[in-house]
């Protein structure tokens, strides 16, 4: 969800995807980069997200991936199963959002 | 349901997964590029940043690891790593490859050559339609197995009206008949088959051009027939109108209504039949008790073996009520076709599918001790990977792949020598075995390679690669690194050689008693002189030269004399040509002694009975014992004559002297028959002819002579005249005038044809052409056993002197002699290979008495075979120790003790 959620605005590479979940977490999901990788390319052969390759003159070609139509089904779905998670939680737990 | 997902997902990544691990390469590669120069505009020094981005990256080598694992199929995946190791190990080891590929490819390729035989001699499905439903129905006899006899056709009549269990029952002759069919073109001799109208249909053969035959096409005087491919392009030019032309036999004309594909056949020993001809059960001109044609028949859809056996027991029973005589020991057996046909070879093909499977044990064990070997020299890899973490399991997995790897080379290899094998089989064998035609290497045989090979892989192999993983690296240090081999490694290696050792000498004492038989055969006398002569036969069979009579009898016309008179005058005229004579074909008759009481029919004696004329016996050399020959006296007025042979005189005259006695030829059956117009006057005793070849035994022979014989027979004893052998002796190399002999006969009567014309000797060839064929095929295996085995015994001393050497060198460096070393070595070899003869005579024991039928005056047990192949072993045992023995003797004992 992490990783679809990055994309939903536009396509990135992988490089500053863990950057923009680091950024966005504020460091709280922490996580060995190289992991990263292997889940991309689930996601791809699931068709959730797209890769291709980007070269832009000066730098070495980078492969860029943007969410499918399928992944903003699946983000959409995911953030609802994870809100009533929460809230459920939360309902459980006691807990009060500011 | 997800697991095959899961499946189908992993084997579609293990086809993309070398270009995706590729791409997650760059990726991380860039990623890391990425974040190091990140970390360097933080102002960190580039070492520094390189090793952060690394540590915060983390482990990659693990992370591709899980990557490749997630993908694929580990099994294939290490299935393939296994095979690009044993792919790599054996081309780092050429000699060790060499020899280990081409002893199996020996032993898998006679295997192949075999097997394609057996192929399509046994187990290609019968060339008819559904032909599992075909079976034959034939008398046995319920004493001995091997004693059948077909119908009458009475009964087969009775079958066709009564049985339930078959859709359809025809009669098909077993054999085919010789006939002479003239018109146009010259005269030639030609193979025709009788049979049912409806035999045809039954086995669901149809002709290439033109109808199968109809019941009216058996009626007698209304006969027609089917011709084969082959005598329509040699005699008709291929015409694609020969429908409607006809083919003269003797004196009829018979329409030609069909042409069969080339190939056509409805027995495997009759591949090639020139003419069918229908006849009808009930209208043929036979009496109903003939017993002529073997009865085919279709099971019913719904009906098994099983049932039909069953409804035919029946029948035998019933038949044993009205000819209680006729079928006292005799019932009937219902037989599946395929296994008819397969009956006569199926137990001469095993016996070579046994030799030649003992090749491939051979093999197997020359590649097991150089597997077991190899296994020694690479025990220290294998320790280290043991201890690295390496699964026993794993390494066995990657040793018995390279096993199997060598031995699927070894099969591919073997592919080819089958192949060069069955060139030289198929030379060798001529028509030896059935559907020789259909033999060759593919589909079935491909297969049966393949299986082969995965077995042999797995056999050899399986235990060289259990031994190699029960190492230790503690073991391996311990040994302080010297190839230090446990006498249980040694042992196996020695039990290999010895059993490699005891299957040759089996395949070798084979070979050598087929050696024996096949020097006997050539030693026989055969009671005459077949160098120079040549010989061919002539059949007549127009009206010209026989009448058919009523009641079933013919007559013999003044032609049919006068033809071979002439025959013999022009034979005699031909430059080159010392003497000529003419002599019927011998025919088996009862006979009767005059003045001695009857004897009961199934003990009344018979002979084999030739009419020839007064040169016949100088002709061919025969040696005269007693009295004179047949000579220009012997005329039909004067006293009928007979010259016996020395078996006949010692069975029917044992204690007397048969010259002068009296004795009657019958014709028409024990008991049953005529006799002969007059009685015969014994006047010669000659010695013993084998004419039908060496490995005949003599049988009793009367002599009489052409001049003096009756003019009415019956139907099929007239051909005692009609059918006679021309003998011509040469006083140069006889098939220089074989054309010269065909012309005298065409010149006498161009209706008529001479058939088999071919020097004597090389006819005699033949005759022991079985016996030389399986003589040099148990030959071939045997130098191919003998040569593993060499090869085996040569491997194991070999590597036992390499083991050895510091044990070697130790005793020279202690006053130990270099001859006593060598002596050492060979005793070590010669006690392997008389423990290998001792097993190899036990088995020889057991297995050669299989070999029985195909030896001549040769016992199994022949004890100069057993033990010419016993010395023969041990000098070619000797000989492959000595080499590596004198390696033993150049050890340096300095050098040993400073390794040391």
């Amino acid at each position: 969800m992490l990783i679809l959620a990055q994309l939903e605005i536009r396509p990135s590479h992988g490089y500053e995807i863990a950057q923009l979940i680091e950024a966005r977490s504020n460091g709280a999901v922490a996580f060995h980069v190289a992991s990263l990788y292997p889940i991309f390319y689930r996601l791809e052969r699931r068709g959730l997200i797209a890769g291709r390759w980007v070269e832009k003159s000066g730098q070495r070609r980078r492969r860029y991936y943007s969410l499918t139509p399928e992944g903003r089904k699946m983000l959409a779905a995911q953030r609802r199963t994870w809100s009533e998670f929460m809230q459920a939680v939360q309902a459980a737990a006691g807990l009060d959002y500011a | 349901m997800r697991a095959l997902r899961r499946f189908l997902l992993r084997l579609s990544a293990s086809a993309t997964r070398r270009r995706d691990e590729e791409r997650l390469r760059e990726e991380l590669e860039q990623h890391l590029a990425l974040q190091t120069a990140e970390n360097l505009r933080a102002g960190l020094s580039p070492l520094e940043a390189r090793r952060q981005a690394r540590l915060k990256f983390g482990a990659v080598e693990s992370v591709r690891e899980h990557y490749r694992d997630e993908q694929g199929l580990p099994g294939l995946d290490s299935l393939g790593r296994d095979i690009r190791y044993g792919i790599r190990a054996l081309w780092r080891s050429p000699g060790f490859t060499l020899v280990a590929v081409a002893s199996l490819a020996l032993g898998i390729g006679a295997n192949t050559t075999i097997f394609s035989v057996a192929n399509a001699a046994l187990y290609r499905p019968l060339p008819f339609v559904d032909p599992d439903r075909l079976v034959v129905i034939h008398e046995q006899n319920t004493k001995r197995e091997e004693w059948q006899r077909v119908p009458s056709l009475s009964t087969i009549i009775e079958w066709q009206e009564q049985a339930r269990s078959f859709e359809q029952i025809e009669g098909i002759v077993g054999s085919a008949q010789g006939n002479t069919i003239s018109g146009e073109g010259t005269a030639e001799r030609v193979r025709i088959q009788f049979l049912t109208p409806g035999a045809f249909s039954l086995l669901g053969v149809k002709p290439a051009r033109g109808r199968t035959f109809t019941s009216e096409d058996a009626v007698p005087g209304n006969r027609s027939v089917i011709i084969s491919d082959g005598l329509w392009q040699r005699r008709f030019a291929a015409d694609p109108r020969v429908l409607g032309r006809t083919i003269r036999v003797d004196d009829i004309s018979w329409p030609i209504v069909g042409v069969m594909p080339a190939g056509t056949w409805t027995a495997p020993w009759l591949q090639n039949v020139d003419m069918w001809t229908p006849i009808d059960l009930r209208l043929n001109e036979l009496t109903p008790q003939t017993r002529w044609l073997t009865t085919y028949a279709r099971l019913r859809q719904t009906v098994t073996l099983e049932q039909a056996q069953a409804e035919m027991d029946g029948f035998a029973r019933r038949l044993a009520e009205q000819q209680p005589n006729a079928y006292r020991d005799w019932t009937l057996k219902v037989e599946p076709l395929a296994e008819t046909y397969a009956r006569g070879t199926r137990t001469l093909l095993y016996m070579l599918m046994g030799a030649s499977g003992f090749v491939l044990l051979i093999a197997c064990a020359n590649v097991a001790n150089l597997l077991l070997a190899r296994g020694t020299r690479r025990q220290r890899e294998v320790a280290v990977c043991l201890s690295l973490g390496a699964g026993r399991r794993r390494l066995f997995q990657q040793l018995l792949t390279e096993s199997l790897l060598l031995s699927l080379i070894g099969g591919a290899v073997g592919v080819l020598v089958g192949w060069g094998g069955l060139r030289i089989f198929l030379a060798m064998a001529a028509d030896r075995f059935p559907r020789m035609d259909e033999i060759a290497i593919a589909g079935n045989v491909l297969l049966f390679t393949l299986a082969v090979s995965l077995v042999t892989g797995i056999l050899f192999g399986i235990a060289p690669a259990w031994r190699a993983t029960r190492l230790t690296l503690v073991t391996m240090l311990k040994e302080g690194g010297r190839q230090a081999t446990s006498g249980g490694r040694h042992r196996s290696n020695r039990v290999l050689a010895v059993c490699e050792v005891a299957l040759a000498f089996v395949l070798l004492v084979g070979a050598g008693l087929m050696i024996n038989s096949v020097l006997r055969l050539q030693r026989v006398d055969v009671g005459y002189n077949p160098e120079n002569l040549l010989t061919g036969r002539v059949q007549l069979g127009s009206s010209k030269y026989v009448e058919v009579l009523d009641g079933n009898m013919k007559r013999v016309t003044p032609q049919t004399p006068l033809f071979y008179r002439e025959v013999k005058e022009r034979l005699v005229a031909i430059p080159g040509v010392r003497s000529a004579a003419v002599a019927s074909a011998a025919y088996t008759q009862p006979l009767r002694v005059v003045g001695r009481p009857d004897p009961p029919r199934d003990q009344q004696p018979q002979a084999s009975v030739q009419e020839v004329g007064p040169v016949y016996f100088e002709t061919l050399g025969l040696s005269l014992l007693k009295g004179r020959v047949i000579d220009e006296r012997d005329r039909d007025s004067t006293q009928w004559v007979a010259v016996v042979n020395e078996t006949l005189a010692r069975n029917i005259f044992p204690d007397e002297d048969p010259l002068g006695k009296l004795l009657h030829l019958q014709f028409g059956g024990a008991g049953v028959g005529r006799d002969d117009e007059q009685p015969r006057l014994i006047v010669g005793v000659v010695g013993d002819v084998k004419n039908g070849g060496p490995a005949q035994r003599p049988m009793p022979a009367i002599y009489t002579s052409d001049q003096q014989h009756q003019w009415e027979y019956p139907s099929g004893a007239s051909s005692i005249h009609l059918q006679k052998t021309l003998y011509v002796r040469t006083s140069q190399e006889p098939s220089s005038l074989a054309t010269a002999v065909r012309q005298a006969v065409s010149e006498v009567d161009r209706d008529q044809a001479v058939f088999d014309v071919m020097p004597e000797d090389q006819r005699l060839d033949l005759q022991i052409g079985r016996w030389r064929f399986f003589r040099n095929l148990y030959g071939i295996f045997a130098a191919m056993a003998l040569v593993l085995a060499v090869v085996g015994i040569y491997g194991l001393m070999s590597y036992s002197v390499a083991e050895r050497r510091h044990e070697f060198g130790i005793r020279m460096a202690l006053g130990a002699k270099r001859s006593s070393v060598l002596r050492r070595v060979l005793t070590q070899g010669l006690v392997l290979s008389l423990a290998g003869i001792g097993i190899g005579i036990v088995a020889g024991f057991a297995l050669t008495r299989f070999l029985s039928n195909l030896l001549f005056e040769v016992k199994p047990l022949d004890p100069l075979t057993f033990l010419a192949v016993s010395l023969v072993m041990m000098a070619v045992a000797l000989l492959s120790c000595y080499v590596p023995a004198r390696r033993a003797t150049t050890v340096d004992p300095a050098n040993v003790l400073r390794t040391e």
